[in-house]
């Protein structure tokens, strides 16, 4: 089954190739973690590399900052626009959420660029203008509406900064009802804040389940290589790995016993 | 002589008030907005009854059209027509001298 590619590599390589097509993404994390940018970096690439076009919604009063910090990267928002490549659509929680008539406000932008991407920016934001009672509700029939117009959407959900041994993803019980769920993380390790990506969830493929580190640079989100040395780095202060260091000393002994026999 | 006419009418037309050009200046920055006459009227700090008549003479133009989602009458930005309309009027300035 052909993938849906981030066009972050190793990303897309900790995802077996790609989110699965038409599958419904939430990408979690804190305040300043990243998830605009891997959004933005999703739709991006989708235009420019694979030929897929792609919406993003936002909840802004006014969305020029999300043009602004694209430009950041070298990612023009606007010239996708005018080649009806992308659309940043600027609407009210309540507005997308309306289907009473069985017409919904984005069927306008869908006909417009034929996208095969959307980019939710946050449904977080758009849980504040619905009861919880019917969050779960709405929200799954959103992502059934893309999935009926064959979008594979990427959620943002703002988590507050979770420092302690266990936390969901969110707290109103909206991670069964996406199918991918990728965790992006600040931590602490020697006294340096380090960003941290895993991919927690992905239905009916096989993924990454490292803990992986990740930087922000001047053209978008590269991924680095694993965690090896440090565990409780979920807890958001993460400590060197005992195991790690007691398997070095073990080795580093036997080693020099060994050595002393050949003597 | 009559599309100059045309042209001169869409011009007064949204040249006619300051809100309209706020108006047009706000979706000219986000011309993917998509909201009721209220949420217009709000990002431009404006009350509805303030943009009523401008947003019918933007609709009128074809710059800005309308949609029904459910209960609500909802706000598009037309970029194509915008851009035909822009046309008009700078050829109206060029050939007014």
């Amino acid at each position: 089954m052909d993938r849906v590619k981030t066009g972050i590599a190793e990303l897309d390589k900790m995802l077996n190739g790609g989110f699965m097509q038409s599958d419904a993404v939430m990408v979690a994390g804190s305040a300043g973690t990243g998830k605009t940018t891997l959004a933005l970096q999703y739709l991006f690439n989708g235009a420019t590399q694979n030929g897929e076009n792609g919406i993003y919604v936002t909840f802004e009063q006014l969305p020029d900052q999300i043009y602004r910090d694209a430009m950041n990267f070298g990612w023009n928002l606007r010239r996708l626009e005018e080649e009806d490549k992308l659309r940043v659509v600027c609407t009210s929680p309540d507005l997308l959420l309306e289907a009473s008539d069985g017409s919904r406000l984005l069927d306008e932008p869908i006909r417009q660029v034929k996208p095969k991407r959307i980019v939710i920016d946050s449904l977080s934001h758009l849980s504040m203008y619905v009861e919880e009672t019917n969050l779960r509700k709405d929200a799954y029939q959103l992502l059934m509406y893309f999935k009926t117009k064959g979008l594979s959407s990427l959620s943002i959900w703002e988590t507050p900064q979770l420092i302690g041994q266990t936390f969901s993803v969110t707290d109103v019980g909206l991670s069964f009802l996406v199918d991918c769920i990728v965790l992006l993380r600040m931590v602490e390790i020697e006294s340096t804040m380090r960003k941290a990506l895993v991919v927690m969830k992905m239905r009916a493929s096989d993924h990454d389940r490292r803990l992986r580190e990740f930087e922000i640079e001047s053209d978008g989100i590269k991924v680095a290589g694993p965690f090896t040395h440090y565990e409780g780095i979920l807890t958001g202060s993460a400590r060197r790995s005992l195991t790690d260091d007691a398997a070095k000393a073990m080795a580093e002994a036997f080693g020099t016993r060994r050595e002393k026999a050949h003597e | 002589m009559s599309n100059l006419s045309k042209e001169m009418r869409i011009s007064e037309k949204l040249l006619g008030s300051d809100a309209k050009l706020e108006i047009l200046e706000l979706f000219h920055k986000s011309p993917g907005l998509i909201d009721r006459i209220d949420g217009v009227s709000r990002r431009i700090g404006r009350t509805p009854p303030e943009i009523e008549a401008d947003l019918k003479d933007l609709i009128g133009i074809g710059v800005l059209f309308t949609r029904t989602i459910g209960s609500f009458e909802v706000i598009y930005f037309d970029r194509k027509k915008d851009a035909e309309v822009q046309k008009q009027i700078s050829n109206l300035l060029r050939e007014g001298g």
